[in-house]
């Protein structure tokens, strides 16, 4: 049997003193094997709050940024070009747009290699179209006669009116978008209300504002900064024409495809050379994601 | 026995005993209070752990899902998801159904669920849209067919 009273000692003041050390000990020992669980515990809770509040997908949030960033870059950059050649098409080209694209990727391309990141933006190819808008503000059309602006076109976008002085009701001007393979045909209405109010009438949809030179954007289905959803045809070939135009005015201005005619005689209808629309790569890798798409940008197009 | 007048007649046996008997049920009882403790902190831990690992996996899966969708046909999406192999040191398994995503332990009832919205269906290699996978590393794929395939890398 062990010899537990050996540790008993004298000392030094004389007075016996009975040592409980393996007691003192032992439980010493639980105590630390409890507090190093609950340390080990605490410490995994804390590492586990810190992968919480890190920000999750990265690297997809900044592909959908790079994806949204090109398709805005290059509408601009359409809209930009098709009003320096509307300006002056002597110094200005839709054939640049190639070599045009090569300024714009590279920024973009130049910022996700600082990051360590690989982005490749390419041109791919391009739609061609022509711009028609209004010589200036004043008459939609020089005649009260339906004026067939554009004929057998596949696509029409940005279709836009700015208007400055409607008809009364009876004497409306009215746009006519028919689908000349069923040969329906879409109809808006524009007039002047006995409040003074603009109206658009489109297939029973009658939108009105009293704002001063409201623009209703056909395409976008927006009238005056309001929804107002106008009548367009299904995808498929249409022609656009305005009857008594010349009792509106205002400006009107749209791209349609180069497929369609737009030789019309009208003195108010200007066109010029523009791009449709264009079509672009994009591939982004990263450690984690990687990520290759097409994108095709024609601004203002409408959503049928 | 007569020790100078300190011996208060306990004789060393049953001193002994005393001792070990005390040290005992401390020991015991600390023990068995500490495992209590330990057992429902661990529990709380691993929740939480499934909890955030599953909600990345979430966030990953909806990330996934809109740029699929942002692009066209010809869209390449590859995505990798680095969960943790083990949550409070215990494998686990990752349950995928249309609208949720389970992540329980494999010898544990405990079980989180979190809920996820992708316009794309999700599906293992064999195109299944209720599967289970092991924890660890995931890979999302689009597939050709507008589908996101999840499996273990």
């Amino acid at each position: 049997m062990a010899n537990v009273r050996t540790l008993r000692k004298q000392s030094s003041d004389g007075d016996e003193n009975v040592d409980r050390g393996q007691l003192i000990l032992v439980t010493g020992f639980a105590i630390a094997v409890v507090l190093l669980a609950l340390v080990l515990l605490l410490n995994t809770a804390i590492y586990t709050e810190n992968i919480a509040t890190r920000s999750t997908a990265d690297d997809t949030r900044e592909a959908v940024e790079i994806h949204a960033t090109v398709e805005s870059t290059v509408a601009s950059y359409i809209e930009r070009k098709n009003e320096a050649i509307a300006e002056d098409n002597s110094a200005h080209s839709r054939a640049d747009a190639e070599s045009d694209f090569v300024s714009l990727r590279d920024p973009h391309e130049e910022r996700s290699l600082r990051q360590g990141q690989s982005l490749s933006i390419d041109y791919l190819s391009q739609t061609n179209g022509t711009k028609v808008t209004s010589v200036d503000e004043g008459q939609l059309t020089a005649s009260t006669d339906p004026v067939e602006i554009v004929n057998a076109t596949s696509e029409t976008r940005s279709f836009q009116l700015r208007l400055t002085d409607l008809p009364s009701e009876s004497e409306q001007t009215r746009v006519l978008i028919e689908d000349t393979e069923t040969v329906s045909i879409s109809e808006i209405n524009l007039y002047q209300n006995g409040a003074g109010e603009f109206v658009v009438e489109s297939d029973g949809e009658v939108c009105t504002t009293s704002a001063s030179e409201p623009v209703l954007d056909i395409s976008a289905g927006v009238f005056s900064g309001e929804e107002c959803t106008v009548q367009w045809p299904a995808v498929g070939t249409h022609s656009i024409s305005i009857v008594n135009g010349s009792a509106t005015t205002g400006e009107l201005s749209f791209v349609t495809h180069e497929s369609g005619d737009t030789n019309t005689t009208d003195d108010r209808i200007s066109t010029s050379d523009a791009i449709y629309s264009i079509n672009t790569s994009v591939t982004y890798v990263t450690d984690q994601l990687e990520y290759a798409t097409e994108i095709r940008v024609a601004p203002g197009e409408p959503d049928v | 026995m007569y020790n100078g007048g300190t011996d208060r007649a306990v004789s060393v046996n049953i001193g002994y005993t005393i001792n070990i008997v005390i040290m005992t049920v401390i020991f015991i009882g600390l023990i068995s209070a500490a495992g209590s403790v330990i057992q429902s902190e661990r529990q709380s831990v691993s929740a939480t752990e499934m909890d955030v690992a599953g909600n990345q996996l979430a966030a990953e899966v909806m990330s996934v899902d809109r740029l699929a969708r942002a692009g066209g046909d010809e869209t390449v999406v590859q995505k990798q998801v680095r969960l943790p192999e083990r949550i409070s040191g215990e494998q686990y398994r990752i349950s995928i159904t249309e609208n949720t995503i389970e992540l329980s332990p494999r010898n544990d009832p405990l079980s989180v669920v979190v809920p996820y919205r992708s316009e794309l269906p999700l599906v293992n290699a064999d195109g299944e849209t209720e599967f289970e996978l092991p924890g660890g590393e995931l890979q999302l794929r689009l597939t050709t067919d507008a589908t996101v395939e999840v499996r273990s890398v």
